[in-house]
């Protein structure tokens, strides 16, 4: 089995002084070497952002599914917004919604 | 600290964007809040919003005030909204309040504000409930 399909090697840029610290990490051993300290790094990240990084999933698939050219309501009054809002849910019921709730 | 669950109906954002209210900033401003949203409120947002709006809209909804739900309404929920003869996807709206245990549905729609009360949740428009909690 190939392990190196698995894995992507990629370059990175890093301040000096940001190398000169992390060495001491793996010096002390707390990791083996810097490719380690990096992945745990970036999983610590994923992990503390794991919400965000779902809603941003949730947001995009929401955007694709959405075809529709958003109309321009800004010279409306609240009364027709309001109006055209009604209109949309309307059509968004026939569209889609009828057939998951009807 | 409890926060308070709310869902915001599509003309709440609407009016903030089109600069109707800026109501939309002061509830944002409120720290004990959370607010839902599902896919038929965000197309129905999408589909009125100028062009130049949706980015400044999709980075509003990165707030960690909001919350999305992509989880199928109950059945039984959807049957006891329907029941009560509103209007078609509104009953939707009013049993996602009640499946993510809203405590307000904030709304312009005044089918939702002059025509009954529910029993799980309260419904308000924005300027209303800004005034509440201030």
């Amino acid at each position: 089995m190939c392990i190196m399909s698995k894995v992507q090697r990629i370059n990175i840029t890093l301040p000096k002084k940001l190398v000169q610290k992390s060495k001491i990490l793996i010096d002390e051993g707390i990791y083996s070497n810097f490719s380690e300290l990096v992945r745990q790094g970036i999983k610590d990240e994923i992990e503390l952002n794991k919400s965000q990084i779902e809603k941003i999933r949730i947001l995009k698939k929401w955007f694709e599914e959405e075809k529709h050219q958003g109309l321009d309501t800004s010279k409306l009054s609240k009364e027709e917004v309001i109006k055209r809002l009604r209109k949309t849910r309307e059509q968004l019921w026939e569209e889609k919604y009828k057939f998951i709730y009807g | 600290m409890v926060k308070l669950r709310l869902v915001l109906d599509s003309n709440q954002y609407i009016f903030y964007f089109d600069n109707i209210s800026a109501d939309l900033l002061k509830l944002l401003d409120t720290k004990a809040i959370q607010v839902f949203l599902n896919d038929l409120i965000f197309q129905e947002i999408i589909r009125n919003l100028r062009r130049e709006s949706t980015r400044n809209f999709i980075n509003l909804l990165k707030n960690p005030k909001f919350k999305f739900i992509i989880d199928k309404i109950p059945e039984d929920l959807i049957e006891k909204y329907k029941k009560l003869n509103l209007k078609k996807g509104d009953f939707v709206i009013a049993a996602f309040c009640e499946y993510i245990k809203a405590d307000y549905l904030i709304t312009e729609n005044r089918h939702f504000l002059k025509s009954m009360k529910f029993d799980k949740f309260q419904v308000l428009n924005l300027k209303d409930f800004v005034k509440k909690i201030e």
